[in-house]
């Protein structure tokens, strides 16, 4: 038994190059539960990271009672890390929402039932579309539903309403991984997958805290590493675990990362350690490129960033004599300045170095959510169905031929609205019908205050649908109660295309209906219908569903169309591409060496990395791709928000290993919400020095855009470095959608209204902060986990990270290796 | 050296000068619009930076370098501008004043672009290789204004038009 609080990752299993990963299958029973008294195992996998790790979920009684690695799924090989170990307590939590509710006349919510709701919602979209049309709706989702939910959503906002404001959270974590393949390799599709960890003899990781954010695939590089004969090259302003494991640790000043790609880049031209065979035969466009980087020397770039031009030199030096390189970004890079350039940038390193599409060669421009490659895939998170390009004429008359309407209902004029501006149109009463499914965007945006003012505006009519009364929900005009995993069926992707089907292993709590089911009856109830009349959406089933979107994707880069629910039960994940008739999976993407980069197959133009602006058609054709891969690049340019006499500091949000997103599931599970009981606010210990402050005193951070309180973290991140959780709102603190007059304590309320021109993507890792100490501590350390990134400088006497008894964990090693 | 392309470089300098004027008031216009103001700030910095190109080669050419009525004043009426585009930002009307802008302001990129191409021209017949130097690297600056101009009012202009 493993305190997996305590002991995140559990038992090293050495992996050597290229052998095969053990298999350790972890599991977790509710009070010493003996595996034989469970009822029934029911097949799933995890949906608290990106990693879609393998599970089956415990039954017994009709309820939940622990989960169970999946021993032969290629993801985890058994492993779960402690969200999937401990979160699926929150199911069955006595706070979910059970009934629709309404606001009444005395402007309380009050719990109704599902007609009156939904005639509530049907009449005001109505009235909507009679006055202003569709453009008057928007819909903004999540990164946690399940394809079928998604695709259906997809078709009833585009083709049924033909709305173009469609998109969901996936904006603030995947929008700039997505973005940086279809500049580079013309479509989405994550190029790499898990198994080239297995291969790899170097690991490139920028801004990807991968040992909090993604633990089990930590397990396997932890294990690689273990294994001998791989390096580590890790870039991360903060002292996080796999850059106390680092080979070389590049700690750069935030939004500064374009510079420092810049300049490896630049070295490794300059050291003539280009692959020149593999860049004439498979790239376009080297010599503008490395034109662009050409002034970037590691010297310029190492005042730039503040980091040693040394170190940048041994980074390079590492990076080009790698024989099997592996590079992987996350919000380090895609939350920060110059976002979608950078992540380019690391597309750009890997190609001219000719380590693509090859055992232990690739790249993985990783998700953070569990589903959202879903909402990339089925076109409900800014994109269209299936990767195809709204500028593509026959892209979309393809459409509109799978959903038997006119291509004009499609809404093409524009890419579709990212969510950035779709509050933009609803603060200035442009979109007056905003429908908010399973996100939480009163706490997940930057600069609350002005969400709270949008969300508020009696113009607006907000509908939320969740399992919880969160902080938005709190707002809305009609509430619709949700059921979640667990408690319906579907499928979805994970950030290495790997597909798990997930079963409903239980009912989901009284009235509250399958996310799908709500979109159908919306649809029901608005009568759209198809150009011959009948019902627009042709399905009533989670597995019809399927069907419809294995039809749509046929043909395209994300082609599911050999795929089936039976098939998806017979086995534990399957990556797809996988076409009709496909007898095996497709591991590295681009083995082939042949792009999405022709302009009929393309899922985008591409951008002006600098400016955002798009390429048209006879723009793209000028590149002259048609196969290869596009180098292409920007010139570093300084972040606006610098620090300054005000605001002397440089503020950075971040995930904690233990929570997730709003807390909604993770706070409702006690080991991880024991483990990370409320926010704090980490300082660099000159800093705190500076400003008089040690560990545990209150203290209060601030903004242009507001301020947030929490207990002082000293720890090793570089100096004028601030960093606070962002999972901390106010729905267990006994306030409402905010801080409702007592003291702010979500780190969005001080985070800027400003996002990446090309990916669209918010900009958490940069505002200029003031920090000031309103409260002397106890003694007591600050709430911040010390088994993480927040880990103290100094060794604290009390306040370790332990989850006990409570958190105790089998996990059982694979026989005979 | 030649009076004609001395003029013409003076020509491209003021176009430049009503560029960098206008990309200022856009921004300040729509400060609601983060994503404008930003980038409106942004491509600001790299117009002064020709317009500094341009008075250097207009020194070589013997000229003085003209200084524009657009570039005085604009700092004197940023903070009313921004001010009231907090405002107008929160109205249906925002959408309309956005689409507008960007055109004019595509417009007037366009003027410099195409005066650019001339100066580009010109530098070819004289054979100045240095003034061919800064046209090459600063041409295509010009035309990433006008697609950023272009392709943002394009995403603006739908929500107005159906509205």
């Amino acid at each position: 038994m493993t305190d997996r609080i305590a002991d995140p990752w559990g038992q090293i299993t050495s992996l050597g190059s290229g052998e095969k990963w053990i298999a350790r299958v972890d599991s977790y029973l509710d009070d010493g539960l003996a595996p034989d008294a469970v009822d029934a195992w029911v097949q799933s996998a995890c949906v608290l990271c990106s990693n879609g790790c393998g599970l089956d979920i415990a039954v017994k009684d009709g309820r939940m009672v622990g989960v169970r690695g999946r021993g032969d799924d290629h993801v985890n090989r058994g492993r779960l890390g402690p969200k999937g170990l401990f979160g699926w307590q929150a199911n069955a939590s006595s706070d979910r929402l059970t009934r629709p509710l309404v606001r009444g006349a005395d402007g309380e919510l009050q719990e109704t039932d599902w007609d009156t709701a939904m005639e509530r919602l049907v009449a005001k979209s109505r009235q909507l579309l009679d006055e202003q049309g569709p453009s008057s709706h928007g819909f903004y989702n999540s990164g946690q539903l399940f394809i079928e939910d998604y695709y259906t959503l997809a078709l009833v906002t585009k083709g049924g309403l033909g709305t173009p404001h469609t998109d969901g959270n996936t904006r603030l974590c995947t929008a700039t991984a997505a973005q940086a393949l279809k500049e580079t390799f013309g479509a989405d599709g994550q190029p790499a997958c898990y198994e080239d960890v297995n291969h790899a003899d170097t690991f490139f990781l920028v801004g990807h805290n991968v040992a909090e954010n993604q633990t089990v695939l930590w397990m396997r590089i932890r294990d690689r590493l273990q294994g001998g004969g791989a390096k580590l090259v890790d870039v991360d302003p903060r002292r996080t675990v796999p850059a106390t494991m680092a080979d070389v640790h590049l700690a750069p000043k935030n939004g500064t990362n374009l510079a420092l790609l810049n300049a490896i880049l630049n070295q490794l031209i300059a050291t003539d350690r280009v692959d020149r065979a593999f860049v004439d035969e498979h790239t376009v466009g080297f010599d503008a490129m490395a034109g662009l980087v050409a002034d970037m020397s590691v010297e310029r770039a190492a005042e730039i960033c503040g980091v040693e031009a040394n170190d940048l030199r041994r980074a390079a030096t590492i990076i080009g004599d790698a024989e099997a390189l592996l590079s992987t970004c996350l919000q380090g890079v895609y939350q920060s300045h110059q976002a979608t350039a950078s992540a380019v940038q690391v597309n750009n390193i890997n190609l001219v170095r000719g380590m693509i599409g090859r055992p232990g060669c690739g790249v993985l421009q990783m998700n953070g959510q569990p589903t959202a490659q879903n909402t990339r895939e089925t076109g409900v998170d800014g994109d269209m169905p299936a990767f195809r390009n709204w500028q593509n004429e026959q892209h979309m008359a393809d459409i509109a031929g799978l959903w038997n309407v006119d291509v004009l209902q499609i809404p093409h004029a524009t890419p579709p609205t990212h969510a950035m501006e779709i509050f933009r149109y609803a603060e200035e009463g442009a979109i007056r019908f905003l429908w908010v499914i399973a996100t939480n965007p009163a706490v997940s945006m930057p600069e609350l205050g002005r969400i709270r003012d949008i969300l508020s505006q009696d113009r607006l009519f907000l509908i939320v649908q969740d399992a919880f009364l969160t902080e938005t929900a709190r707002l809305a005009d009609v509430v619709l109660p949700a059921a979640i995993w667990g408690e319906k069926t579907g499928t979805f992707t994970n950030a290495d295309r790997t597909v798990h089907l997930s079963e409903r292993a239980i009912d989901p709590p009284g009235d509250a209906r399958p996310d799908m089911q709500i979109f159908l009856d919306y649809a029901r109830r608005m009568g759209f219908t198809d150009r011959d009349g009948a019902p627009l959406v042709k399905w009533s089933t989670p597995e019809e569903a399927f069907e419809a979107w294995k039809a749509c994707s046929k043909g395209r880069p994300c082609d599911y169309s050999g795929m089936s629910y039976d098939l998806l039960r017979s086995r534990s994940g399957l990556r797809w591409p996988y076409p009709e008739g496909a007898d095996h999976e497709v591991d590295d993407l681009y083995a082939d060496l042949a792009f999405h980069t022709g302009s009929e197959d393309c899922e985008d133009y591409g951008h002006d990395l600098l400016t955002g602006a798009s390429l048209e058609e006879k723009e793209f054709r000028a590149i002259g791709a048609v196969g290869r891969a596009i180098l292409k690049g920007a010139e570093y340019t300084p972040a606006p928000e610098a620090p300054d006499d005000s605001f002397p500091y440089l503020f950075t949000t971040g995930r904690t290993r233990y929570q997730f997103h709003t807390r909604t599931k993770t706070g409702r599970a006690r080991q991880l919400q024991d483990a990370a009981p409320d926010i704090w606010v980490e300082l660099a210990p000159e800093d705190a020095r500076r400003e008089g402050i040690e560990e545990g005193d209150l203290v209060e951070v601030t903004s242009a855009q507001g301020s947030m309180q929490g207990h002082a973290r000293i720890t090793g991140s570089r100096p004028s470095v601030v960093f606070a959780p962002f999972h901390y709102g106010y729905w267990d603190v006994g306030r409402g959608a905010g801080p409702d007059g007592h003291e702010p304590r979500a780190a969005n309320e001080l985070t800027v209204t400003r996002w990446d021109p090309v990916s669209k993507q918010p900009i958490f890792k940069l505002a200029a902060v003031k920090v000031v100490k309103v409260g002397a501590g106890d003694g007591t350390p600050s709430p911040a986990p010390t088994t993480t990134a927040s880990a103290p400088v100094v060794d604290l006497t009390s306040g370790t990270t332990t989850g006990g008894d409570a958190a105790e964990v089998v996990e059982t090693v694979e026989a005979g290796t | 050296m030649s009076a004609h392309l001395a003029a013409a470089i003076g020509g491209a300098r003021d176009a430049e000068s009503e560029l960098l004027h206008e990309l200022r008031k856009v921004g300040d216009r729509h400060v609601a619009d983060q994503d404008v103001a930003g980038m409106c700030a942004t491509l600001a910095d790299r117009t002064q930076r020709r317009i500094d190109a341009l008075d250097a080669q207009l020194e070589r050419y013997g000229s003085a370098a003209a200084t524009s009525g657009w570039e005085g004043w604009d700092h004197l009426v940023a903070g009313a501008r921004r001010t009231a585009s907090k405002v107008t930002g929160r109205t249906p009307a925002a959408g309309s004043l956005l689409v507008d802008d960007l055109r004019s302001l595509y417009l007037v990129s366009q003027e410099v672009f195409l005066d650019w191409s001339l100066l580009k021209q010109g530098a070819m017949a004289v054979r100045d290789a240095e003034l061919l130097e800064v046209v090459k690297k600063q041409l295509p600056e010009t035309e990433r204004i006008s697609a950023w101009a272009k392709s943002r009012c394009k995403l603006a202009a739908p929500q107005v038009l159906a509205g």
